[in-house]
């Protein structure tokens, strides 16, 4: 259901039930607002979003956020009237705010900032002394810092542990210009979802401690990706700058987390910078890639078809899977290569998922089962004589008995990213780019497609698993595997697999493709038992 | 179109030898004048001698101290933003003070990379970095020695030598952490 309304006299038509903000946003009006989020109850306490409407008594103001459109409705968001509203609602809200901006981390993205600079722009009329409310630079959490002169009493932080991670933790103290954002007593901001207050927070009120410092918003490059800690497959900005990742932010996807991520996704960036394997290995020593690769080459050939066992990985895109099962059926015996799968870790009914790793349905699309009891007798039978991994570090959750089966199969050789004690027992360990320098796609534990995209380029010389594995096999002549990019794996994997709609890489959009699955393969919604969302409209604006 | 003949040089212009022996007077003078008045020749000795140069020259980079000696720059970046050159490299800390909390843990300068613009002056919300430090020669044997890092930057000038050409500017009214009761 549509209805027509008029804002500024530009004749519009907008879904019904929707609010001003939204439907002038969602047709390129600019609107000033600070309290509202989509995704958040409306407080209506900034009072920035004035606008003027025409009414049988002549115009009278009201606020955006809090006024459903009907039909008919004539609306002025720049007239003399509704400019002077909303320019002074900003006086007000920056009258004792401090003007530390150089030291605040929010600058750059700060909406008191913007808002000045968009709507404001007008000169200091204060005729008493500054008050200063203090309270800088206070711990509330693990996280997260509190600077209670910076804030605005927005409130979205309070409905934000009110409405979506139901916890409770914040609330406003005092009254009038003495008001002050605080955690109650005995209870601190760490919830696991603790993180999004500092990226709804418009001012620098809220800031995250690791991003703290680290480096100024306006250097930051972003890159559309997907958080790999959980099946969730949530939406993730990667920012960077130098090649070197700073922070992920949520990127908003209605379907999945609107604009949220868990805290163990967001400090996720720590270990794209850290603990980076660069040089290929052999039992622990560094060694020259060249002669590594002919060597493995003669052991892959020399190998007798039943004799080797694969190890694919949640943790790797479906292209990297695709390919290891390509080698394994054209070259040896499809049912020797399995997957190994972590211990079901913490979720909750918000966000977070049990399955702790990107890929799993991505293992069951391509049809490669568990390691299955039929293998591990094998296995104790020493049946194997070449183990292939990639990137699935089995030693940080196997059980020791399978560790150590795992470990007496004479040739090991592993591809992964990140450095590990255990490499001293591997024969030959290859680097392989990280999640946030390749192209790739995962399938989530709804049924989405989504990809995930380079954002830095540390290691040029290092190259997907799913290249490094086709090049082994075009130097072992194996006819099929001739692909430079896992953008040419993927088109070629749409084709091949009945259950993708046979697009191209570049067709897959930002918000990912939902791919009918049967039903083991998909989680619960998430946000079950929370406000039902009705009033997502536009996408185009991203909310800060 | 007229084709003109190159004049013929008359036989006194052809010698050269009067024109020569002018130019020769001139030199001849001088060096009379100077053997004779070494005080007022026009040549200085340096690096002996070094010529004071005029109090507006943009020299290199210092950066300033607040009363305590600690740095006045807050390590909000604005000059590593606005250097057209990127030769400037800031680490921010975080300082246990909590009206000044930001502070830079390294401020470097790579004097290789540095074009004398002087944005960097300009940008500054603290007044906390100038450059008035009259040294015309920023020289060194490596590259690594060339890049000026935040003690030397602080301390590695003649207070007295800067102040005799910057009498100290009035005190810009901040906002912020310095403006605190």
């Amino acid at each position: 259901m549509t209805i027509k309304i008029k804002i500024n006299d530009q004749p519009l038509e907008v879904p019904e039930g929707i609010n001003i903000l939204e439907a002038a946003l969602g047709n390129q009006i600019p609107l000033e607002h600070f309290c509202y989020h989509r995704y958040l109850p409306v407080a209506g306490n900034c009072r920035t979003c004035m606008v003027e409407l025409e009414g049988p008594r002549g115009r009278a103001l009201t606020i955006a956020c809090n006024t459903k459109v009907t039909e008919g409705m004539v609306i002025y968001t720049n007239s003399p009237g509704a400019q002077t509203a909303q320019k002074s609602a900003l006086e007000f809200l920056l009258l004792d705010h401090p003007l530390d901006c150089p030291i605040c981390d929010k600058a750059g993205e700060c909406k008191l900032q913007d808002n000045y600079m968009k709507y404001g722009l007008y000169d200091s009329e204060r005729m008493v002394p500054r008050y200063f409310k203090g309270g800088k630079d206070l711990s509330i959490g693990e996280h997260i810092i509190l600077d209670q002169e910076r804030c605005v009493l927005c409130t979205r932080c309070i409905r934000f542990v009110d409405e979506v991670t139901e916890t409770s933790e914040l609330g406003i103290i005092h009254r009038g210009h003495e008001s002050t954002l605080t955690t109650f007593p005995g209870k601190a901001l760490d919830n696991a979802y603790s993180g999004n207050t500092t990226d709804i927070c418009p001012v620098g009120a809220l800031t995250l401690k690791e991003f703290r410092f680290k480096q100024r918003v306006w250097f930051l490059k972003k890159t559309e990706s997907i958080c790999t800690k959980c099946a969730r497959g949530c939406n993730l900005w990667i920012e960077q700058n130098r090649e070197t990742v700073f922070r992920l932010m949520p990127r908003e996807n209605p379907e999945i987390n609107r604009t949220w991520i868990c805290n163990e996704g967001r400090m996720s960036f720590n270990e794209i910078n850290d603990h980076r394997i660069v040089k290929s290995q052999l039992y622990g020593q560094v060694d020259d890639l060249g002669s590594m690769v002919e060597k493995i080459q003669n052991i892959l050939e020399g190998v007798e078809k039943e004799k080797i066992l694969g190890i694919a990985s949640p943790w790797a895109t479906l292209e990297d899977n695709f390919i290891l099962r390509k080698l394994f059926k054209n070259r040896w015996n499809l049912d020797h290569l399995v997957s190994l799968l972590p211990p079901l870790g913490e979720s909750d009914s918000i966000l977070r998922l049990p399955q702790k790793y990107p890929n799993g349905v991505g293992l069951q699309v391509l049809e490669i089962p568990e390691l299955s009891k039929s293998i591990i007798e094998k296995l104790n039978d020493r049946h194997f004589e070449v183990l292939l991994v990639m990137e699935n570090e089995f030693w940080q959750f196997a059980s020791l008995e399978l560790q150590q089966s795992l470990f007496t199969i004479k040739h090991i050789i592993v591809l992964t990213t990140h450095q590990s004690d255990v490499f001293q027992k591997i024969e030959a360990v290859f680097p392989v780019r990280a999640f946030a320098e390749k192209y790739g796609t995962l399938i989530n534990a709804m049924g989405y497609l989504q990809k995930i995209n380079p954002a830095i380029n540390s290691y040029p010389e290092i190259v997907e698993s799913s290249i490094f594995i086709a090049r082994l096999a075009q130097k072992m002549k194996i006819p099929g595997f001739e692909f430079e990019t896992p953008v040419e794996v993927f088109n070629a994997l749409s084709q091949e697999q009945s259950i993708f709609p046979k697009i191209r890489f570049h067709q897959i959009p930002s918000h990912g493709l939902f791919i009918p699955l049967d039903t083991n393969g998909v989680a619960p919604a998430p946000f079950s038992g929370h406000q039902k969302v009705d009033n997502v409209f536009v996408r185009g604006h991203q909310f800060k | 179109m007229r084709v003109v003949q190159r004049p013929k040089p008359k036989l006194m212009q052809s010698l050269y030898f009067i024109d020569i022996f002018k130019g020769l007077m001139l030199t001849l003078r001088h060096v009379i004048r100077n053997i004779l008045n070494p005080d007022q020749m026009m040549v200085v000795y340096f690096p002996e001698q070094k010529k004071e140069l005029p109090p507006p020259t943009r020299g290199r980079h210092r950066l300033m101290k607040r009363e305590d000696g600690s740095p006045r720059c807050t390590a909000c970046m604005l000059c590593a933003t606005v250097c057209p050159a990127e030769c400037i490299h800031i680490l921010a800390g975080e300082s246990t003070d909590t009206a000044i909390e930001k502070y830079p843990e390294r401020f470097d300068i790579d004097m290789l990379r540095c074009v004398y613009c002087g944005f960097c002056v300009e940008a500054c919300p603290l007044d906390a970095i100038r450059m008035d430090v009259p040294e015309v020669t920023v020289a060194n044997y490596s590259r690594e020695k060339l890049v000026y890092h935040k003690e030397f930057l602080l301390n590695h000038h003649n207070e007295d030598y800067v102040k005799n050409y910057n009498p100290p500017r009035p005190v810009i009214e901040t906002h912020g952490p310095l403006a605190r009761p």
